[in-house]
């Protein structure tokens, strides 16, 4: 059975699409069989490895499940690795949801998948909205990435309210530090604060802000792909271990 | 999911140039690399009977140790390190995914090297528009070359040393959810008229000159207007076959299996000899005596072989204090095998079994009553069609043990159900010769029924024979016949342990003794081929 890790954020920009390619490479090259879910109508994740979606893709056929959507997986250049591909038509993914007034329709269709695959990654579309509500209910994990500012502390404790209102298990949500700049007084500060902090449960491993992720754009490929010695390499696979640790751990 | 998973493999005529087909999915606008050639070297392991092929597995030692894969697809079950060698039973290997997935198919068969492989390998990577990988293509050159050791107990290939030619192949790696690069690559190879391998291993393996059929236990086809003679002689060649074809690994002493599939071949054809009356000339009966002369001879050594195969089973059956008593067991009866390993090796290698076997061999060759000169006597059956003695004989001895069953109750002495063993064996002998001359969906539902009923029976006669054993060891413990004397108690509390297991064992099967037999006796079927009026 497959563990359905989703990568969110209430913000937009802060990591989530650079993790869930590198963290996804990463388990692939640990040797287990990896699926990207690429939830975001912009298609980042996608654009990354270079997929498209076919053009009959698209929300409908996602929220069909079962067939339609195994039919629309596709191989990335790196073993172990597959992509299911964004469709534009996901912008109204909101609405096809309000239609079928479940909260747990894509549960279902992820559940159909895990036969498969020793980990699903979710790339997830900022802000709370019933997509968002969707990928709650079906990660095993929601990992946030926190840029280590005063107003991505507020975005978290925004999420672990969401959680508790809905009633949702608050100890699926794993956040870790983006985009760290060490030599930012800022930085350095917030984290000191809160990489104690026990209601927050950060990870050890921080994501510098490094200029080789940010060419990711360019290379369209992950990071470890180019140099797996490299230091944007070194800190997504340490990342990785900590976070395989902590789920087989449960 | 696994990309090699939908990987398929052609043999290719060594003048295709490798680089075809890439500068093919180039014309048709691809954008094509070659990665770095590569050059692999592994060797090949199986059983002597084909057991991983068989399973579709495939066990190669190459620079990362061990990989056992799936034959067909290149899925791999897992790795162990091949330091040092020696890997000869699957408890030889590391505990682990390899280990797991080796043991229930290998069981007690020792791992063979049967060839080595050198693979040159040259990669081409097709991409599309948007530089995406939509398939790999390989060229392969297989080098192949059997694997030389002093105890092969294989038949040595009928042409001399010169290496097999290299064969070549071509490989075809699609990525999931881009069909369109393989579809126009398989249309491209079209006219070259390629055929597909689906199984790579047993190619190499019959390149080599290894005949994957030889060890088949199956009994060979008969015709129904044959006559009977002729029938008797294709069972026996055939039996005779897979003896000659054991003894090497008896008297290398491989495995335990080699000695009883040649024990088993043994028992079926003095049972043809006994069961297929009057086929055979008078002079033949000495070869029925010698057979039995040559079971006897390694009666001892299967039945120590049994043991020390249990030995895992026994120490399960025990609690955990109780089991290190058997050990000097154990180490008593691995000295004895050892003795008699060396009686019946030495005895196999020796003129006399030599002769005997070549003389029985020569009788099955020649013997052809059906070119028997007017005048010559010629045994009564032996021109006769086999399908009616055939009938006759299943009919008879299907009688036979029904009677014999039927008159079995709750409190009958042990013995009735032995006997009643006897009489299920040799009516699974007649099927076992016979059933290719029936229609398969009338015989096998009876095969199926008497089946069961021998596996009661002889599960019973197996738990009796082994309380034996174990007496006999009591009793021989007691007389000091051990050189353990410090472990006497443990012992004999081990053994106390063990015989109340098999006898509570040995009670459950005779319980269920009567549906079973039950079972055989309203099979429908069996009413077809023994209808008692
Ligand atoms: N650790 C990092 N260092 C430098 N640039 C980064 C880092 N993480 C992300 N980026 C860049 O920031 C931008 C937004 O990142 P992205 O992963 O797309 O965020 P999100 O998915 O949360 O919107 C991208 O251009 C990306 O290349
Ligand atoms: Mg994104």
């Amino acid at each position: 059975m497959a563990k359905t890790i989703a990568l969110y954020s209430i913000k937009g920009g802060v990591g989530k699409t650079a993790a869930t390619v590198n963290l996804a490479h990463a388990a692939a090259v640990a040797g287990h069989a990896t699926l990207i879910c690429d939830l975001d109508p912009q298609g980042a994740a996608s654009y990354y490895f270079r997929v498209r979606p076919a053009r009959k893709f698209g929300r409908k056929k996602l929220l069909q499940g079962g067939k339609e959507v195994e039919k629309n997986i596709k191989g990335t250049d790196y073993e172990l690795l597959d992509i299911l591909p964004a469709a534009f038509s996901y912008r109204k993914l909101d609405l096809s949801l309000g239609d079928t007034d479940s909260r747990k329709a894509l549960k279902e269709i992820f559940r159909r998948l895990t036969g498969d695959y020793d980990y699903i990654f979710l790339d997830c579309p900022p802000n709370i909205t019933l997509v968002s509500e969707n990928i709650f209910r079906a990660a095993d994990y929601v990992v946030v990435p926190c840029i280590p500012t005063t107003l991505s502390t507020l975005t978290l404790t925004k999420l672990l309210d969401f959680f508790a209102a809905e009633k949702l298990d608050r100890r699926k949500i794993i956040p870790f530090f983006s985009m760290v700049e060490t030599r930012k007084r800022l930085h350095r500060e917030v984290m000191g604060e809160l990489a104690g902090a026990s209601e927050y449960r950060f990870l050890q491993n921080p994501i510098p802000y490094l200029a080789e992720i940010e060419r990711m754009g360019l290379t369209r490929a992950p990071v470890a792909a180019g140099f797996a010695g490299s230091p944007a390499a070194r800190a997504y696979r340490e990342l990785w271990n900590e976070l395989a640790r902590l789920i087989t751990v449960g | 999911m696994n990309k090699l998973k939908n990987a398929k493999e052609f043999l290719v005529t060594p003048d295709l140039a490798p680089e075809y087909l890439p500068e093919e999915m180039s014309r048709l606008g691809y954008r094509v690399t070659e990665e770095r050639p590569s050059i692999s070297k592994s060797r090949l392991f199986d059983t002597f009977d084909w057991r991983l092929l068989g399973s579709g597995l495939l066990l190669a030692r190459g620079r990362d140790g061990y990989q056992l894969y799936g034959a067909d697809d290149g899925r791999e079950f897992g790795r162990a390190p091949g330091k040092g060698g020696g890997h000869k039973f699957s408890h030889d290997f590391p505990a682990g995914p390899l280990r797991e997935a080796l043991t229930p198919v290998i069981a007690m068969r020792a791992l063979l090297p049967l060839l080595d492989l050198r693979a040159r390998s040259r990669c081409w990577e097709i991409r599309n528009r948007d530089d995406k990988l939509v398939l790999r293509c390989r060229w392969r050159q297989l080098e192949v070359r059997r694997v030389a050791w002093r105890s092969d107990p294989h038949p040595r290939p009928a042409k001399g040393g010169a290496a097999p030619e290299p064969l070549h192949t071509l490989v075809l790696e699609p990525v999931t959810g881009y069909r369109k690069p393989e579809r126009e690559a398989l249309a491209t190879l079209e006219p070259l008229n390629l055929s597909p391998v689906s199984r790579l291993a047993a190619h190499l393996y019959r390149h080599v000159g290894f005949d994957l059929e030889a060890g088949k236990k199956t009994v060979p086809q008969l015709g129904p207007d044959w006559p009977a003679a002729k029938a008797a002689l294709e069972i026996l060649r055939h039996q005779y076959r897979v003896m000659r074809l054991n003894e090497a690994g008896i008297i290398a002493d491989l495995d335990s299996e080699f000695l009883h599939d040649f024990r088993v071949a043994l028992r079926r054809s003095r049972a043809a000899m006994s069961r297929i009356k009057k086929v055979l000339p008078a002079s033949a009966k000495h070869f029925r005596s010698q057979l039995a002369d040559l079971a006897r001879r390694s009666n001892r050594l299967r039945d120590l072989d049994v043991y020390l195969l249990q030995r895992e089973e026994y120490r399960q059956m025990l609690p955990a204090c109780l089991q290190e008593g058997l050990e000097p067991i154990f180490s008593v009866l691995a000295e004895e095998r050892g003795r008699e390993f060396k009686k019946l090796a030495r005895w196999m290698k020796g003129a006399e079994y030599r002769r005997i076997m070549a003389k029985w061999g020569q009788f099955l060759a020649s013997y052809e009553p059906w070119q028997a000169e007017d005048g010559v006597a010629v045994p009564a059956n032996a021109l006769a069609p086999v399908l009616p003695l055939a009938e006759e004989a299943i009919a008879a001895a299907c009688l036979r043990l029904l009677e014999h069953g039927r008159a079995i109750g709750p409190d009958s002495p042990d013995e009735a159900l032995h006997a009643l063993r006897l009489d299920c064996k040799k009516l699974r002998y007649l099927f076992e010769f016979f059933a290719t001359l029936f229609p398969s969906e009338e015989i096998t539902p009876l095969i199926n029924r008497t089946k069961k009923l021998q596996d009661n029976l002889g599960a019973f006669n197996d738990f009796f024979v082994q309380q034996e054993a174990l007496r006999h060891f009591l009793a021989a413990l007691g007389r000091g016949g051990t050189k353990h004397a410090a472990g006497l108690a443990a012992a004999a509390a081990a053994i106390g342990g063990l015989i109340t297991r098999l006898s509570r064992e040995q009670g459950r099967v005779r319980r269920d003794f009567a549906k079973t037999f039950k079972a055989f006796e309203g099979c429908g079927n069996r009413k077809k081929f023994c209808p008692e009026e």
